[in-house]
């Protein structure tokens, strides 16, 4: 697939700062289960993450994001494949002899699902050890833990058990763990899982201008889609052990790579079809008619003909007036209309199939009634039909 | 101690395939000392194993033979087994129906039904079973002169009895006795376990409380009742302390004892009859075994959930107080009775049927504490063994544990087998491979306080490794990556992290360790001699000739020792808990999760 290949270009950040931060070449790991079987966690993945980049590793669950997360930490071994971090190779499976710098010795940061805070030590302590653990120049140590827990908002609890905290305040231990000692990178395995909903946003706002403020590169694993464009610079749609696609959230969202893509990052439309012509006005012909498509979705390599699916958003769609005529349009029946808040759910039946739009709470169509659903042609997009790469 | 977060088993899972091991001083002591464990425990097992099926480099059962050699071997198999079985029944039974009420009835128990446990710990069985004898010998049993007297004032005058101790039916009771807290145990954390929802589905469907019990509750705890039964039974053939005691008075011989005779009373020792004679005993507990899995497998009624609801409380109305009345009775009678027989018997100096106050005196403390050089040395050997002992057990099994949980491999796994292995076998014959591994050239370790501590320390260390791997088990495997990411080395991990988290294990571990070798009768009655004689070996040579306040006194003293150990250890291990949980549990349960303990060997020692 294409799309895997990464990004040829270093983005610029926020910070404008280029350089590398984490960089994996390659990355391979096999596990064999107890029945014999061979999984592929991850099967042949290159990322690059720039200083004071944060990228997210975004998939279900199995898709081996966790995976790769933890073969960066060391805690996993890859079989092959070149792991970096800045200009320090920490893991070579290609050489001759394979390079594997333990975890202890990798000096970054990570923030686990469970927190994973220890609950014999104090938050002060908790906060200081890594400092300890590397020998830090003692006389800077509380300055340092304190700074940390400022930043964290939990400036006042170190003295705390962490079975004396609330599920939010225990995240801003780990977090203050996270960043005490500067590491360059920082991996978040689902950090924000384990709060409610009302801290997670918190949190998250928090992570963000902290993260803006400190400039540390991340890895942040999480399957949440809204957790993960809020929080990445770019993010990295997994499936099956490697990088369906790569972008910035607006890239992956408006101009998804493939049916994986498009279906996990929001909800879509899909309709199979074949390619009827590639010039300046890019057409498909699908059952419920010739659709006009973006023109910079077409893939280098698509002829006329090819079985190709359109897709587009709900958001994209509007319901109009059964009476019009025009480009991309389709008539069909209202067979329910949910409310949502800030839009009108429409599910329009048109031939043997339900197409999904969002309408304005004002102007939704009753159940029952004629419609016609209108799209325009620039957000139709293309993607190659599933078991094509 | 139980902290285990929400990713744990996750972790744990991925634990199996994680990081490569490195050749660090702390890995190299991990593997060495567990090589180490494995060979002292694998080499005594193979040395029965190959003196006895192994002739001539041929898979031989000829050696069984010896079986017949030993005199009226058919009248103590006879004996052996039904007394096994019947006492067996009766604890299951009677625990059976002390769990359902602690666990499923408003007539629970509070305070001394969750004292039940521990109480073996407390009272060692050989004080437990002298105590009984003190009591109900027929002729000057304390208890009868007592009741007789009561009965004469009625006009009802006895000669002997009522009760008599030293017959079958006394040693089937008192090993019942006994046996009851292991029943107890299982029995009642299968009820605990037991989704309570499926109860209460029974009686909205109409069933009464009786017939929701046979039904549901039985069904459903079948398991917990198959493996109370094998532990009985287990516990049956392999116990010494009660029949040593009670069969000696009664004339009736049981395989341990006869075991133990063989194996002591002559020497050369007669080894080969006396593992002959013991395998009759593996046989009878390996068929149980085998059957009891058929009848448990061929029909499977419940498939029991992950977690479980409580049930709803039964009211017993008019029976709860009788109920509640009736099993407390029980166990005081069961547990303290036979300490006041030892007290009267001890401050008396000697045993006769009456009690007189006026002739109390601490003589006989004096003379196990400090006149009588024989239980003095014995005392001494055994605080002395038992406190190296649970030492070096503890530290071993920690290292051991923390060895078997870094991967799981294949040679992993076979040390952590072998380390255990022992625990599978009865005490007597790990104890004849001690003596035949060991006693001997080329380690002529037989006679000196070296062979009682390998002995002590191969037999019970099982338990204290078991006991230690739920404590690690519930540390999840987050908490040690999580030091590992902050720089820290292997052994900064362990130590830092590791230890101080599992703490309240080692040092449950290291009571149950103390304990068990303080208390030890088997091991010692093989491997002690006159010179490296212990608290359980004098306890025997009283028995056989000596002054019966003696012999109380020193029963006191083990049991006072013991339990001395164990609420200290409930009071430790309770701050330790106490500490860390701090004053907001709830939010424990929710972010770093309390889970209930889920080993036995804990719940034994600790109160729920």
């Amino acid at each position: 697939m294409s799309s895997a290949s990464i990004q040829e270009t270093m983005p610029v950040t926020d910070h404008g700062t280029v350089g590398s931060a984490l960089s994996i070449r390659g990355l391979r790991r096999t596990f064999v289960r107890r029945d014999g079987q061979h999984v592929t966690a991850i099967n042949g993945v290159d990322l690059e993450v720039a200083a004071g980049e944060v990228v997210v590793l975004l998939g279900p669950s199995g898709c081996g994001k966790t995976t790769l997360l933890r073969a960066v930490a060391g805690l996993e071994v890859p079989d092959s494949g070149q792991i970096a971090l800045g200009e320090r190779t920490v893991f070579d499976a290609d050489g001759r002899k394979v390079l594997n710098v333990p975890t202890e010795k990798r000096h970054l940061s990570m923030m686990f699902q469970s927190y994973a805070l220890w609950p014999h030590m104090t938050v002060f302590d908790n906060v200081s050890y890594p400092l300890r653990m590397r020998h830090a120049p003692r006389a800077g140590i509380r300055e340092r833990v304190e700074a940390a827990l400022q930043r964290a908002d939990i400036a006042q609890l170190g003295r705390e058990y962490p079975q004396q905290l609330s599920g939010g305040q225990q995240q801003r231990v780990a977090l203050a763990r996270a960043i005490v000692d500067e590491s360059p990178i920082i991996l978040f395995d689902e950090p924000l899982s384990n709060v409610d909903a009302k801290v997670r946003t918190e949190l998250r706002l928090q992570l963000i201008a902290l993260q803006q403020r400190l400039g540390y590169a991340g890895l942040y694993v999480t399957h949440d889609q809204v957790e993960a464009m809020e929080v990445g610079h770019r993010i990295a749609v997994m499936e099956a052990g490697r990088i369906a696609q790569i972008g910035a959230a607006a890239e992956i969202y408006d101009r998804p790579a493939t049916r994986y893509v498009a279906n996990f990052i929001g909800a879509v439309n899909e309709l199979t079809g074949t390619l009827a012509s590639v010039g300046p006005d890019a057409t498909v012909d699908t059952p419920l008619g010739r659709f006009a498509v973006a023109r910079d979705s077409l893939w280098e390599g698509l002829s006329v003909g090819d079985e190709v699916v359109v897709i587009f958003r709900p958001e994209s769609a509007r319901i109009v007036d059964a009476a019009t005529t025009g480009e991309n349009l389709v008539h069909g029946t209202v067979v329910r209309a949910l409310y949502a808040g800030t839009h009108a759910e429409v599910f329009v039946r048109v031939a043997d199939r339900e197409l999904r739009v969002w309408a304005g709470t004002e102007s939704s169509p009753q159940a029952g009634e004629q419609v016609a659903v209108s799209v325009p042609h620039e957000r139709v997009r293309l993607v190659p039909p599933e078991g094509s790469a | 101690m139980a902290v285990v977060a929400p990713g744990a088993a996750r972790a744990a899972r991925r634990r199996r395939s994680g990081p490569p091991i490195r050749s660090t001083p702390f890995q190299f002591t991990l593997t060495t000392v567990s090589l180490i464990a494995a060979g002292f425990a694998l080499y005594p097992l193979a040395r029965v194993f190959f003196a006895f099926f192994i002739v001539d480099g041929q898979i031989d059962l000829s050696a069984f033979a010896a079986v017949f050699q030993v005199r009226d071997v058919g009248q103590i198999i006879v004996d052996t087994v039904s007394i096994v079985f019947v006492s067996g029944a009766i604890a299951l039974v009677v625990g059976a129906v002390l769990a359902w009420l602690e666990e499923r009835t408003d007539a629970s128990l509070g305070p001394i039904g969750r004292a039940l446990p521990i109480l073996p710990f407390l009272v060692p069985p050989i004080a437990t079973g002298i105590g009984w004898l003190l009591l109900f010998q027929p002729t000057v049993g304390i208890g009868n002169t007592f009741i007789r007297n009561f009965l004469d004032a009625l006009g009802i005058h006895l000669e002997s009895g009522p009760f008599n101790v030293a017959s079958w039916w006394g040693l089937v009771l008192v090993l019942a006795f006994v046996h009851v807290p292991y029943s107890y145990m299982i029995v009642s954390s299968g009820l605990r376990n037991m989704d309570g929802a499926m109860e209460e589905q029974s009686r909205v469907s109409g069933a009464g409380v009786f017939r929701t019990l046979v039904w549901v509750t039985l069904p459903g705890i079948r398991n917990s009742l198959g493996s109370a039964a094998l532990l009985l039974v287990f516990f049956g053939f392999a116990d010494y302390a009660i029949p040593v005691v009670i069969g000696t008075a009664a004339d009736i011989e049981v395989i341990s004892m006869r075991v133990v005779q063989l194996m002591t009373a002559s020497y050369p020792p007669e080894i080969g009859a006396a593992i002959a004679l013991s395998m009759v005993g593996v046989a009878f507990v390996v068929s149980f075994w085998l059957l009891q899995r058929w009848l448990l497998q061929s029909r499977r009624f419940f498939a029991i959930g992950g977690r479980a609801q409580s049930a709803a409380i039964i009211r017993l109305g008019v029976w709860r107080w009788p109920a509640r009345a009736l099993s407390i009775t029980f166990i005081l009678i069961t547990s303290f009775l036979p300490l006041v027989g030892l007290l009267i018997v001890a401050l008396h100096g000697y045993w006769s049927g009456s009690i007189d106050p006026a002739n109390f005196s601490l003589q006989s403390f004096e003379a196990v504490l400090v006149n009588d050089p024989f239980s003095v040395k014995s005392i001494q050997n055994s605080l002395f063994l038992a406190v190296t002992g649970a030492t070096i057990g503890v530290i071993v099994a920690a290292l051991a544990v923390q060895f078997a949980a870094q991967r799981s491999d294949r040679f992993r796994a076979a040390v952590d087998g072998i380390i255990k292995a022992p625990a599978t076998v009865s005490i007597i014959i790990v104890t004849i491979g001690i003596i035949l591994a060991f006693s001997g050239p080329p380690f002529a370790l037989g006679g000196t306080l070296a062979i009682l501590l390998i002995g002590y320390l191969v037999v019970y260390m099982p338990q204290a490794t078991v006991t230690i791997e739920s404590s690690v088990a519930q540390v999840s495997g987050e908490l040690s990556e999580a030091s590992t990411v902050s720089g820290a080395s292997p052994w900064n991990t362990w130590t830092k992290v590791v230890v101080p988290l599992i703490l309240p294990g080692l040092v449950t571990g290291w009571t149950l360790l103390f304990v068990r070798m303080v208390s030890d009768l088997t091991a010692s009655a093989m491997l002690a001699g006159p010179g490296t004689s212990v608290i359980g070996f004098r306890i025997l040579s009283v028995y056989n000739n000596g002054s019966y306040g003696t012999l109380a006194a020193l029963c006191l003293f083990v049991t006072l020792v013991t339990t001395i150990v164990v609420i200290a250890m409930q009071v430790v291990t309770g701050a330790m808990n106490r500490r860390w949980r701090g004053g907001g549990t709830t939010k424990v349960a929710r972010t770093a999760r309390a889970t209930p303990h889920s080993d036995h060997v804990e719940k034994e020692l600790t109160a729920r």
